[in-house]
């Protein structure tokens, strides 16, 4: 993976999502809404990931699996970055 | 109290200083849409209740065809409904309190009601506006976007058909577009909200207009907004409001923004002293409004009636509405609807609000009731422990609300009807008293609350956040218990397994619901707990089996049914659930005294 992506991502959640732990310790696997992201935030960090990566976000993308974890966002922030 | 804005009545709850000043300010609290609207619900209490404190008349209202309002979501025109509610709420103020000068109070949504209002002449000089968008396509982005992030789109209908994405978002009817608290924007709201740029709708006299904008944790104020105010001289300030995130949680968890309130409240006193340009500027309108204390409208072409009641049971005030056909002949059962978890009495996705309405127009009458520190009853109860829900004076009160809602000449046969905590009442409030002849309980977490149901059942532990207080030991074991969570769905089931043998109260208590006819309605999503494990133990089919017992499937995931399909699901079931107790009332004689 990305390891600078991943370090955007995790400053992004940081900063957005309202965890109730330091997003640098969290595995890249591990789920964001037990690890306390509300619903409500999950927009907010949507709305800051596409501002930092320059990236739109199509609504059939759109869904819960996609902010459960770093490693997934990743993956989505990857895709649409090859796909532009 | 109901205020009529455009001839439909619009619920509001007035807040008023036990003295009012002359000149006082007087604050209308403009309400969000859908989900923003019920975290909120409690933080607008609070902060009218201060104002009121602090010497300013407040008040607060839902938008029209929105939770108790009267109308749907499908009425024509809801964007200029709405805006013109807003502007009534500030004639009220100004006409009832004697306000001399109208500040609005508007968290998202609300606050470009507020504008609305304000650039069509409303008498409304000072603007809150907290997390507000200066262009309305920003808002529905936002709104599609967390419908489709946090909506379980997974649904199975009759026969394996399976709705696509845009049959599970919106309406059929009207294509309108479903928010992530379960409630619609009609096509013609979201298209009129599309179009908006609140500074191509200058604002009479900014010049006389204080404006005081709240910033997120980490995002700005909108810049076209305040570059608006700047540049037309508005007396503006700008300042943090870092509340925002912890305000907008699902109700149980929503907190109280209190440094914003305080903030709030010493900006509106700092103009009060200063006698801060207190006259009126031209173009603001201030119309007569009529208000009441019940309602009565049109529902599926019958007239009937909301009454705001309030109940004093044990040593709580509850409040509850009751909706009652007017000229039709009252039937002979009473529907009661408990308020679901935290949120109020308008339940999952607005359902107990529709139930009433058409339940009252078949002659039912039907009360939704808030439980106490919920929605409008008094109380400050936190309801931090979920034990608290399950609290056996929540059932003794139930009881005593049955009692003073018959004292009140309603009918002494009763359904009631409630989610997850609700249902929990319901049933339980039926095996006490054997005035209940039904009771619908949607998505039921356990039939007996205890450390094993709550704890494994539940997952508590496992989801349980983390609080700054807490002892390393036990944040060590939360920790551990989440990175365990994954085994957990098996695990649970081999215990289930291993512990069916044990005696279980749940089999007496359904023999008594079976003896005294009281019919029952289970509806549960596929992978609710209690409904997993009773599908595990075959009891299931057992219950299918009893003659009074109905269960229901809800053919999706999401727990509050709010995708559309679902809803209408949920809205038939109902139906045909009271339809069933209605019948058994025709055939067995009425019910005696509550049961030993």
């Amino acid at each position: 993976m990305d390891h600078g992506r991943l370090a955007q991502i995790r400053r992004v959640l940081d900063q957005y999502a309202g965890l109730s732990e330091d997003a640098n310790t969290l595995d890249d696997h591990a789920d964001l809404y037990v690890a306390g992201m509300s619903s409500h935030a999950s927009v907010d960090v949507m709305i800051e990931l596409e501002d930092t990566f320059d990236i739109e976000f199509p609504p059939q993308m759109l869904n819960r699996d996609l902010f459960e974890s770093i490693a997934a966002i990743a993956d989505a922030v990857a895709r649409l970055q090859t796909a532009a | 109290m109901y205020f009529s804005s455009r001839n439909e009545p619009v619920f509001a709850i007035s807040h008023l200083p036990s003295s009012i000043d002359d000149g006082a300010t007087g604050v209308v609290m403009c309400p969000p849409f859908g989900w923003e609207e019920l975290c909120t619900y409690r933080t607008r209490r609070v902060w009218a209740d201060a104002c009121a404190r602090a010497g300013h008349p407040a008040i607060r209202f839902d938008l029209p065809g929105t939770s108790d309002s009267a109308g749907t979501p499908h009425d024509p025109d809801r964007l200029g409904a709405w805006t013109q509610a807003v502007s009534d709420a500030a004639s009220w103020l100004r006409e009832e309190a004697g306000c001399r000068r109208i500040a609005a109070v508007g968290i998202g949504f609300g606050g470009l009601l507020a504008w609305l209002a304000s650039a069509d002449g409303a008498p409304i000089d000072d603007l809150l506006l907290w997390a507000v968008p200066s262009r309305g396509r920003a808002l529905i982005r936002q709104t599609r976007a967390a419908a489709l992030i946090n909506i379980d789109p997974n649904i199975e209908l009759d026969g394996g058909i399976m709705p696509s994405r845009e049959e599970v978002f919106t309406h059929p009817e009207d294509d309108g577009l479903l928010d992530m608290g379960g409630r619609l924007l009609s096509e013609e709201t979201v298209t009129a909200l599309s179009e908006l740029d609140l500074t191509n709708l200058p604002l009479s006299n900014p010049e006389r207009r204080r404006v005081l904008l709240y910033e997120r944790e980490g995002v700005a104020a909108d810049r076209r907004l305040r570059e608006y105010f700047e540049s037309t001289g508005a007396e503006l300030e700008v300042t943090s409001g870092n509340a925002y995130g912890g305000m907008m949680q699902y109700a149980r968890y929503a907190q109280v923004p209190e440094a914003e309130i305080a903030r709030s409240l010493q900006w509106i006193s700092e103009a009060e002293e200063a006698e801060w340009r207190p006259e009126r500027g031209p173009g603001q309108l201030t119309t007569h409004v009529e208000s009441s204390q019940t309602a009565e409208f049109h529902h599926d072409g019958v007239t009937i009636r909301e009454t705001p009641l309030t109940l004093d049971v044990g040593s709580e005030r509850l409040f509850a509405i009751l909706t009652e056909p007017v000229d039709a002949p009252m039937a002979e059962v009473c529907a009661v609807l408990f308020n679901a978890g935290s949120d109020r009495r308008t339940g999952p996705c607005r359902a107990w609000v529709e139930a009433a309405r058409r339940w009252a127009s078949q002659g039912i009458p039907t009360v939704r009731i808030d439980e106490a520190a919920i929605g409008d009853s008094a109380g400050d109860q936190q309801y931090e422990d979920l034990a608290e829900y399950y609290d056996p004076r929540i059932i003794e009160r139930t009881i005593e609300t049955l009692d003073k809602l018959e004292a009140r000449g309603l009918p002494g046969r009763f359904v009631l009807g409630g989610f997850c905590a609700g249902g929990y009442w319901s049933l339980h409030a039926a095996l006490a008293d054997r005035r209940v002849a039904g009771v619908f309980a949607i998505n039921l977490p356990f039939f007996y609350w205890n450390w094993w149901a709550v704890n494994v059942l539940h997952g508590r532990w496992v989801y349980r956040k983390r609080r700054p207080d807490d002892p390393l030991i036990v944040a060590a074991i939360l920790a551990t218990l989440k990175r365990l969570s994954r085994l957990l769905p098996p695990a649970r089931k081999l215990l289930l397994r291993a512990t069916r043998w044990a005696p279980n109260k749940l089999d007496r208590a359904l023999d008594q619901l079976r003896a005294q006819g009281t019919e029952v309605l289970l509806m549960f999503r596929p992978t609710e707990p209690l409904f997993d494990e009773l599908l595990g133990d075959g009891r299931i089919a057992e219950l299918e089996q009893m003659p009074n017992m109905h269960v229901d499937r809800i053919p999706g995931q999401d727990h509050t049914f709010r995708p559309l399909p679902l809803q209408r699901h949920v809205a038939d079931a109902l139906d045909e659930g009271l339809e069933r107790v209605r019948r058994a009332g025709r055939t067995t004689p009425p019910p005696g005294q509550a049961c030993s």
